[in-house]
């Protein structure tokens, strides 16, 4: 345990020294002042909002999720597997007293925290500036709420970056294995609207499970979301950590 | 003397149908075995082997009595290493690219990274990135990773490559204090033969993935001829 947290603070180190992240972590909070500002400005210039401010967390959550973080994940996976490998700094990590399932889970896990740490970033901001528009007691209301949104968002995230290191495993380039994602994202897209049975079933159409913390909460669609999530995790985290783990160097 | 390195029947064949076989050696404590070879020959299989890096098909490594198949973490946190191309961060600083190998040795005060840095003369660039260092200095950097946690055994492939004439002698210096001061046994592979010559006590040659042959420098001297040429000879012969 000491050894993957050990790990996990080294990885975690890693992703906040590389400029990508200090960029993306940056724009995430310029996206969120900017849809405030813009907000503000309709607000004086036409008499009315675009959207309640009120609901800035919920849509700054919804658009990060749906392109802004899957698009960042990607990026981060990339780098730590398929990058590390082709540049052969995975190499430094590989020769220290870390079996390669604990790296393989650090490294994993390293993503995690830095999502969390893009969305708590983002939360914080965006609810200053639903504050700054006024309606305050409803801002309140629905503060727990998206807290709990903006935690539980991760979950799918984290879903992203096992199915990303897994692909990873097969490629020896960062750029391939984004391309690859992208293109199996688009194909399951397209087979979910060809074929809509089969869509409970795709690991897409769980990615937006922090959407049911928005509002009443149903527990059993909450949960058996979960568990497809987590099924899904399971499988995919265990092939890619079995594949590290027999990986020539 | 403690054996602190033992190879027995390594086998790692490639899907090219190159690698190595039946290679069986031992290192004892504070001893310096030299590996020497053309190039595929089998010398970097072999120290990746050793560390991890590739999964043999057969035969067993021992590091102080620890297989590295089976109780890896053990075993590797005896040993340290330079294989093929140094391996760091390079938008980090050097001290914090020693720091972050650190957090891995966390039973080893941290004073130990300005130690390694004097001893590999990168005191005056601690703070300077790595990515604008030259190759030369790149390797002093790797050198200090390997020797960073006071392992039992340092492997080290081409350490020389890019180092300068003053740099290699200094190396040299580098390599023979430690092994006699704190008997750190080291795994040398390189392709200057005189380097080999300076610094091993025993060296094993290799061609095609397989041992030609092991002695001691001490024995070649004896005969009175050169390494360079015991080398040729072996090679010619097989």
């Amino acid at each position: 345990m000491n050894a993957v947290l050990t790990c996990t603070k080294n990885e975690t180190f890693k992703i906040f020294s590389k400029k990508k992240f200090i960029f993306l972590f940056l724009l995430s909070i310029s996206i969120t002042v900017l849809a405030s500002m813009v907000n503000l400005l309709a607000d004086r210039r036409l008499g009315g909002p675009l959207i309640n401010n009120a609901t800035i967390p919920v849509t700054v959550l919804n658009f990060m999720s749906a392109l802004f973080l899957p698009l960042f994940i990607l990026m981060l996976t990339s780098d730590l597997f398929s990058g590390e490998f082709s540049d052969n700094t995975i190499i430094m990590s590989l020769v220290r007293p870390v079996t390669r399932n604990k790296l393989y889970v650090s490294k994993i896990l390293a993503i995690g925290v830095s999502i969390m740490c893009i969305l708590l970033g983002t939360f914080v901001i965006s609810v200053v500036a639903s504050f700054m528009g006024g309606n305050l007691s409803y801002c309140i209301d629905k503060l727990p709420s998206n807290f709990m949104a903006y935690v539980f968002a991760v979950v799918p995230m984290l879903l992203i970056a096992i199915v990303t290191a897994f692909i990873a495993q097969f490629t020896k380039s960062g750029s391939l294995t984004v391309v690859i994602m992208i293109t199996v994202s688009i194909l399951i897209s397209a087979i979910s609207i060809i074929f809509p049975e089969i869509m409970p079933f795709m690991p897409t159409t769980y990615l937006s499970w922090h959407q049911n913390f928005y509002s009443n909460l149903d527990f059993s669609k909450i949960i058996s979301e979960l568990l497809y999530i987590s099924s899904y995790g399971i499988m995919f985290m265990f092939a890619g950590s079995y594949m590290f783990h027999q990986k020539d160097v | 003397m403690e054996n602190v390195l033992e190879v027995k029947n390594l086998k790692k064949i490639y899907r090219n149908g190159r690698g190595i076989t039946d290679i069986s050696f031992d290192i004892n404590q504070g001893e310096i075995f030299g590996l020497l070879g053309p190039n595929g020959s089998g010398k970097t299989t072999i120290m990746k082997s050793i560390t991890g890096l590739v999964r043999p098909n057969e035969g067993t490594v021992k590091i102080c009595g620890k297989n590295i198949l089976d109780n890896f973490e053990d075993a590797i946190v005896n040993v340290g290493c330079l294989i093929e191309t140094s391996s760091f961060i390079g938008h980090m600083s050097c001290y914090n690219n020693l720091k972050f190998i650190s957090n891995y040795y966390d039973y080893i005060d941290k004073s130990r990274i300005d130690e390694v840095l004097q001893m590999t003369g990168l005191a005056a660039y601690k703070n300077d990135k790595v990515k604008t260092f030259s190759l030369g200095m790149k390797q002093r950097l790797a050198i200090a990773m390997a020797i960073y946690q006071k392992p039992k055994l340092v492997i080290l492939d081409e350490p020389a490559n890019g180092i300068d004439i003053e740099g290699t002698k200094e190396l040299r210096r580098i390599v023979s204090d430690l092994a006699k001061e704190f008997m750190i046994s080291f795994l040398i592979s390189s392709h200057q033969i005189y380097e080999i010559e300076m610094l091993c006590d025993k060296i094993m040659i290799l061609q095609n993935g397989k041992i030609i042959d092991t002695c001691t420098v001490k024995s070649i001297k004896g005969v009175g001829i050169s390494l360079e040429d015991y080398f040729i000879e072996k090679m010619s012969s097989k």
